[in-house]
Parts: structure tokens; sequence; C-alpha cells
């Protein structure tokens, strides 16, 4: 049983990152997730490839990586999933709750908001 | 390059911390995952060995997986983010299961346990048959 603390691995300099900034340094996937499964329900293949198509590319998830990421929103009540029969395969496909359609505009707010900051400052670098 | 091993992987999640049944349902995701990227590159021209080597990189190393899920403490079983809970519920459940023990180990064995019954409820009535047998023949005799 371990019994060091499961929520720091002790890297300060991440853990202040991830308390100021979370969704510009690690709520992108999540975000694309979220916004993919509000237009319609999806299995993980097809989610992968959705992101890749919406994006064009240019943002690719790690394919095996991305299941940790929908059970974790399972987990925490965004997402739900159910098994369905689909040419004789069972696939486990995934949609947005109430809750986590709140996440997302949550989400899609702040990711606006820096995306704003981060465009004027680029824009305009003398100012500051 | 060989198909991933998905048994390995499973195995490396419960050494870390993972529920078997959660362990159990990542790994049938990936490999279902796998097989769809073995498909669309065996249809977009791909050899066989081309298919499963481009499957493999795309879907990821055992490591990056295992590391994906350590990251994310709510996908560990709750022994692992309850600790201390664990330490204080785990031998309290044990001590109250204790005196059920015997008739989970009667269910999981009931044919033997049948057959012993009927074996003393035979020997039973056998010696209560032989002692009317003696005490009839005291009696009459």
């Amino acid at each position: 049983m371990p019994l060091t603390p499961r929520y720091s691995d002790g890297n300060s300099e991440r853990d202040c990152m991830a308390q100021t900034n979370p969704p510009f340094m690690t709520g992108i996937p999540e975000l694309l997730l979220l916004r993919l499964l509000a237009q319609r329900e999806m299995y993980g293949y097809e989610l992968v490839k959705a992101v890749r198509l919406t994006t064009d590319e240019a943002i690719s998830l790690g394919e095996g990586v991305i299941y940790p990421a929908l059970h974790s929103l399972e987990r925490q009540g965004a997402l739900k999933a159910r098994r369905k029969l689909v040419d004789g395969r069972t696939r486990v496909y995934y949609s947005l709750t109430a809750k986590g359609q709140r996440r997302l505009d949550r989400l899609q707010g702040e990711w606006q908001r820096i995306q704003t900051g981060v465009s004027a400052a680029l824009g305009n670098p003398g100012r500051a | 390059m060989p198909d991933p091993d998905f048994v390995s992987l499973e195995q490396r999640l419960l050494r870390q911390g993972v529920s078997l049944a959660y362990a159990h349902r990542l790994t049938l995701e990936l490999s279902d995952h796998y097989d769809d990227l073995r498909e669309d590159a065996l249809k977009s021209g791909a050899t066989k060995e081309g298919s499963s080597s481009l499957a493999g990189e795309r879907l990821g190393t055992a490591g990056e997986i295992a590391a994906a899920v350590a990251a994310r403490p709510e996908l560990m079983s709750w022994i692992y983010r309850y600790p201390q809970l664990a330490r204080v519920a785990l031998p309290l459940a044990f001590v109250a299961l204790l005196p059920v023990a015997p008739v989970f180990a009667g269910i999981e064995h009931a044919p033997s346990v049948l057959r012993w019954t009927c074996c003393m409820m035979l020997s039973a009535m056998f010696t209560t048959v032989l002692l009317l047998c003696m005490q009839l023949s005291i009696a009459l005799g």
C-alpha cells in the first residue's frame, strides 16, 4: 500500500502551473473530447479520428492515452458510457452528460479568454 | 512488430494500483482500438506486418498508457486512493466476515458438504437401527 501522498509528486513548479492555469496546460484534449461528444456519441477510435479531422491534424492525441482521459471524465460524471453492438462488434460509446456540458461551457470560456489574451500579446508585443 | 501484449499491460496496471475491473475494461478497449487501426491500415493498402507495426506505433507503448493512467488518481482503486481508510476498513471487514466464512466455504463446496451430511445421516440411522435391534433382543429375550 503506498505511503506517499498521491496528488503531488513534489514537483512544485508543475503543481503551481497546474493550479494557476490548468486549461492551458492540461485541458486541451479534454476540451476537444467534450466538444466533439457534445455533437454526438462516439467510441474511442471514432473520437481520435474526429480530433485529427476537425483540427486539420494540428492536434493528434496519443491514441492509447485517450482512454484514461475518457474514463477519468466518466468517473467525474462528465461523460457516460454505454455498450452498443455495431456490425457484430461491441463498442463503448461515450456521450456528454449535463455536468459535462457545464464543464465544456466553462472550459470553452476559459480557453477563449486565454486565446484572446495570447492573441493580443502576440499581435501587439510592444505594449507590454 | 508483434501484437501488443495486452495481458502484460493489464498486469502492469494491476501492480500500479488500478482495480481489476478497470484494468480489464481498459485493455479491452485498447485491444478494439488496435484492431480498428489495423483494419484501416490494411484497407489503405498496408501489408499485414506493416499494419501491425503502424497500429502499435499509433496506440503507444505500454509505458505511455500506464503513465497516463497513473497521472489520474481517480482511476486507481479506492485502496490506493484512501490508504488510511483501507488500513482501518479492511481488517474490520475481515473480522466481521470471519464468523460467516464457514457458511461461504459451505456454499463453495456444497456437493462435498451434502455428501458428508448424507453419510453422517446414514451412519446415524444405521446406528439407531442397530441399537433398536439390540434393545428388542434384550426385551424379548
